[in-house]
Formats: C-alpha cells, sequence, structure tokens
C-alpha cells in the first residue's frame, strides 16, 4: 500500500484510481482497513491541502472539506450564520472523534450497518455484489426504512448531510479527468441501493470534494431532531427548513435520516406545510405525511413510531425558532 | 555462495542470552545520553529512509523528536505502543468510542486507534508520559488521586490525557458540560462520577 503527501489538489488528483482513497481525518477509513473491509492499494493524504478554511461572502458559506467538525461548531461565521449545524456537530460521534473528523469525511462516511462492517459476515451486497444481505435474512438490525431496496437496507451515516440538505448545500467536485471543478446539490450526491449496494454515491471515488457551500438566507428557521441509541448509532433524525412571512410558510424542506438509505427529503410532507399558516405545521396530517414512503419489514416497523416523533420535534423546534427570532 | 542454517542460527540460549545483554546496553545508554535516543538505539528503529514499502514518519512524542519507519496502514495506537514502547496508550476498542487510548495530536485530544499514523507527520503528540514537565504529578493526576479516580487502571492513561485537554477546551455554560465533554470516555470500573469530581475540583481551582 502505498501513501501519497499530495501537496496540490492536481497531485492528489493525479494520484486517484481506481485502487485510490482519499484520507482527511481517516478515522472511519482506518476502521474498515483494520478490518479489512477497504483494501486500498494508494492511500491519499489530503492534510497539505489549502481546503481548511470557512469563508462567507454573499450570502455563502462556503467550508472546505478538510475542516475538522470540531473547527467547524466553533467557528464564530458558523454560530451566528448556520447555528443548525453546530447544533447538529456538538451531538455528532464524541469530542476526540470530532477534533479529527473532517467535514468531508463525514459526508463521505460508509454506512454503519453493524454487518458491513463485521468483517466474519459473509454475506453483504455491499461488499460483494451478489452475497446476500444477512440483514434482510433474518438478523435483528432493523436496518433502514427509507430508500432501501431487496439488496440492501443500510442506512446512511452522515447526519451532518441531514442538515446541509435542509440548508440546499452544493458541493464542489474535482474530477481527475475534467480539470475545472463543478458543483452538485448535496443531496444529489447520495444514491439508493437499488440491485447495486456497492456504492452510496453518486459520483466516482477519483472524484474529490472540496468544498460545501450553503445559502445563507436570513428568513429561513431551522429545526434539528436526533433520537441515538449511543453517540455513533443516530437512529432516527430529521431537520426541518422553514421560510416564513407573515405567519404564512413560503417555503419548507423536510429531511428525515438515520433510518434512511440517504439523506431522505420527505416530498410529500413538504406541499402541506407551504402556503399553510405557521400555525398548521405541527398537524398530524404533515407529520404522517413525512412517513410516506416508508417500507418497513418486520424489524424495522418499530423505527415508524421514532421517525414520527423526531419529525414532530423538529418541525416544532423550527415553529419554536420563528418566535424567538421575532420576539 | 551459500550459508548453513548451523552457521549463522544462533542457539535459542545464546538469542535469549544475547537479546538480554541488548536490552541492558539499550537502557543504560537510554539513561546516558542526552536526548535519549529514539528508541533502543538500534539502527533499524532509527532509520535514515524508510524500509521498502514504508514511510517515512518524523513527529515529537512527549516532546522527544522522532524519526519513524512505518506501515502506511498503520494506526497511531499501533505506532505509539509497539514501535515506540508507549504501553499506557491502551489497545481498547479500536473503533473511537472507549477513549482508552486518548493521545493529545497538535494538542487536541484523538483516538490514536483510528488515527492513521502517517497523517502525524511532522506533528506533536503526548501521551501520559509527556503531561508533565518535570515528573512531578500535574494539577489533574494531583486531582484523580484525591478523588480516587482510578480503580483497575486500564483507562485512566486515556482518561488523565482527555481530561488534561478538556482542562484546556472551551466549555458551555450548562450544567452538563463537563460531563458531555466527557462524552467517548467509557470506565468499565464506573469511576466516571470521580473523574468528574476531579475534573471540577480542577476548574474550580482556577477558578
Amino acid at each position: 500500500m502505498q501513501w501519497v503527501r499530495a501537496q496540490s489538489i492536481a497531485e492528489a488528483l493525479s494520484h486517484a484510481g481506481p485502487t485510490s482513497r482519499y484520507v482527511g481525518g481517516g478515522l472511519s477509513l482506518s476502521l474498515l482497513l483494520q478490518r479489512g473491509i477497504e483494501q486500498p492499494e494508494t492511500l491519499i493524504d489530503l492534510s497539505a491541502l489549502p481546503l481548511r478554511q470557512i469563508e462567507g461572502r454573499q450570502g455563502l458559506l462556503r467550508i472546505g472539506s478538510q475542516v475538522r467538525l470540531a473547527e467547524l461548531s466553533a467557528h464564530p461565521m458558523v454560530q451566528s450564520l448556520a447555528p443548525l449545524l453546530t447544533d447538529i456537530v456538538r451531538q455528532l460521534a464524541t469530542p476526540a472523534l470530532r477534533n479529527q473528523a473532517t467535514v468531508g469525511g463525514e459526508l463521505l462516511e460508509r454506512t454503519r450497518c453493524p454487518l458491513f462492517r463485521d468483517p466474519s459476515n459473509p454475506r453483504c451486497n455491499k461488499r460483494t455484489v451478489g452475497s446476500g444481505c444477512a440483514v434482510i435474512d433474518g438478523s435483528e438490525h432493523p436496518g433502514a426504512l427509507f430508500g432501501t431496496s431487496a439488496s440492501c437496507v443500510a442506512a446512511s451515516a452522515s447526519e451532518l448531510a441531514i442538515g446541509l440538505c435542509a440548508m440546499s448545500a452544493e458541493v464542489t467536485l474535482y474530477s481527475p479527468e475534467g480539470t475545472t471543478e463543478r458543483s452538485l446539490p448535496l443531496l444529489a450526491l447520495y444514491r439508493s441501493p437499488g440491485s447495486d449496494p456497492s456504492t452510496e454515491l453518486t459520483i466516482e471515488r477519483t472524484e474529490l470534494l472540496t468544498s460545501v457551500t450553503v445559502p445563507v438566507a436570513t428568513q429561513q428557521v431551522f429545526g434539528y431532531a436526533r433520537l441515538a441509541e449511543s453517540p455513533l448509532v443516530p437512529l432516527a433524525s430529521c431537520a426541518v427548513m422553514l421560510s416564513v412571512r407573515d405567519q404564512v410558510v413560503v417555503d419548507a424542506k423536510v429531511i428525515l435520516g438515520g433510518l434512511t438509505a440517504k439523506p431522505w427529503r420527505a416530498e410529500r410532507c413538504e406541499p402541506l406545510i407551504i402556503g399553510q399558516p405557521l400555525a398548521s405545521v405541527l398537524s398530524d396530517r404533515v407529520v404522517n405525511a413525512a412517513l410516506d414512503g416508508a417500507q418497513p419489514r418486520p424489524a424495522s416497523r418499530p423505527l415508524r413510531s421514532l421517525a414520527q416523533q423526531v419529525v414532530r420535534e423538529a418541525l416544532r423546534r423550527a415553529v419554536e425558532k420563528h418566535a424567538a427570532h421575532r420576539r | 555462495m551459500t550459508f548453513r542454517a548451523e552457521d549463522t542460527a544462533l542457539s535459542r540460549r545464546q538469542f535469549l542470552v544475547a537479546s538480554a545483554a541488548s536490552c541492558a546496553l539499550a537502557q543504560q545508554a537510554q539513561a546516558q545520553a542526552q536526548p535519549a535516543p529514539s528508541i533502543a538505539g538500534s539502527p533499524e528503529a532509527d532509520p535514515p529512509t524508510p524500509r521498502p514499502g514504508e514511510l517515512l514518519l518524523v513527529c515529537t512524542v512527549n516532546g522527544k523528536p522522532e524519526r519513524l519507519s512505518i506501515d502506511p496502514a498503520s494506526s497511531l495506537l499501533t505506532v505509539l505502543r509497539q514501535q515506540l514502547g508507549l504501553a499506557s496508550v491502551r489497545h481498547g476498542c479500536t473503533d473511537g468510542t472507549c477513549g482508552s487510548c486518548t493521545t493529545l495530536l497538535a494538542g487536541k485530544r484523538v483516538p490514536a486507534c483510528l488515527v492513521p499514523a502517517a497523517l502525524c507527520h511532522r506533528q506533536e503528540m503526548t501521551t501520559v508520559e509527556g503531561l508533565s514537565e518535570d515528573g512531578s504529578l500535574t494539577a489533574i493526576q494531583a486531582a484523580f488521586l484525591r478523588h480516587g479516580a482510578a480503580d483497575c487502571g486500564f483507562c485512566t492513561p486515556g482518561q488523565v490525557v482527555a481530561a488534561h485537554a478538556i482542562l484546556q477546551e472551551p466549555l458551555g455554560p450548562e450544567p452538563s458540560a463537563l460531563a458531555d465533554a466527557l462524552c467517548g470516555q467509557a470506565c468499565a470500573c464506573d469511576k466516571l462520577p470521580q473523574i468528574l469530581q476531579a475534573l471540577a475540583s480542577v476548574r474550580n481551582q482556577r477558578g
């Protein structure tokens, strides 16, 4: 295995190939390497690249992909312009992990499905397509409720993505083939497993995520709620964005995580909120609409009520934020 | 030209005697040399260039400059324990959640079991051995003793390093801030209440 200390984005890209992996904080990669689940031939160290800045201009917050989670949540500009991100990061993992974990690494982290991460389990379609799925075949692990397929029910790992998708964030990517950057809505970075669960992403692993850009709109308020089994195992989470004018919701986004194969936009829920008075947001009808599209299996059926709880709580917090703003 | 195995191989007894002697010499050398050599003073452990397939790691550990040849896949935990002999950095859960390998990297606490050692190039690291500058107990170590914050001792070095770091971190005003800061520091002997008392006492002393 070769370790490359890249000195520039161009140099990092020049080493990227089918058996390479970029290394940010290295935490989740290190775990998968030690268990033999990832077996790259080239590791491309990004720590010397100038990707550790947070900049704000023209209503946009641009976050370098190598910013540490602890740096993100402590940054004065993030705390004042995007407090939702601070709120999410403070509930994420542990303080020691947050010192090392990068924004890019958190967004691209592979699933925490315990059977994917267990090298003694031979049946995992994500590791070897066609080998089966030990979760679907009777494990007690519930798996995800949304976006799953007959071959994989693994939940996506990123919590930061739930909030960033609610904020309509975009990511900037460089590819070894092209010389210019491209941007992509963060939500479009993730895919459902379908018949090929081997990747969770719509991009190639050779593409380099350099930054996340978040529009900062002052009329928007956010609510985030999370239920977790332990700091590292979220069971269900939800981020809500409400844009309110004269007590009427003019725009809304509801994103579910934790029990979803990818950050999940509750599309049928949003039309029930938009155009309605703020007071009608906290209704059972809205909460139940967020559960539309759930594909429960016997083991995951109990997660439905958890999902309802986090949606209701995230909506309540967003409404509360709006009230606090007006005061 | 060929060598027969018995020409070159040491007998088990010769090997034991030889290695005991080299250990003793190494310890002596380490005690006399100023500054001490990186590890045992053997040429293999202090390579000018990395071994084939390996990577050069230049770093500072507990104030001592180190120059090591490492496997690119090694964790910081493996390098600290196996190449530098720092057994205080415990091999616990290896998934970053128990806190028994907590180490300071560039002044920030990290789980050594999940940090690739190769990322620590030109960085400073501190384990419990390096917290005190003069060999006396630091304020937090003394507080651990006063409050009986250790039982079996397995997780104690990591707890002390974490507590040392917490005292330098900004802490929120909420009553649970200290306990939240200890998230990820597990103690099977259930000494977290005493660790919290030790932490709180040092914070209060410092105002």
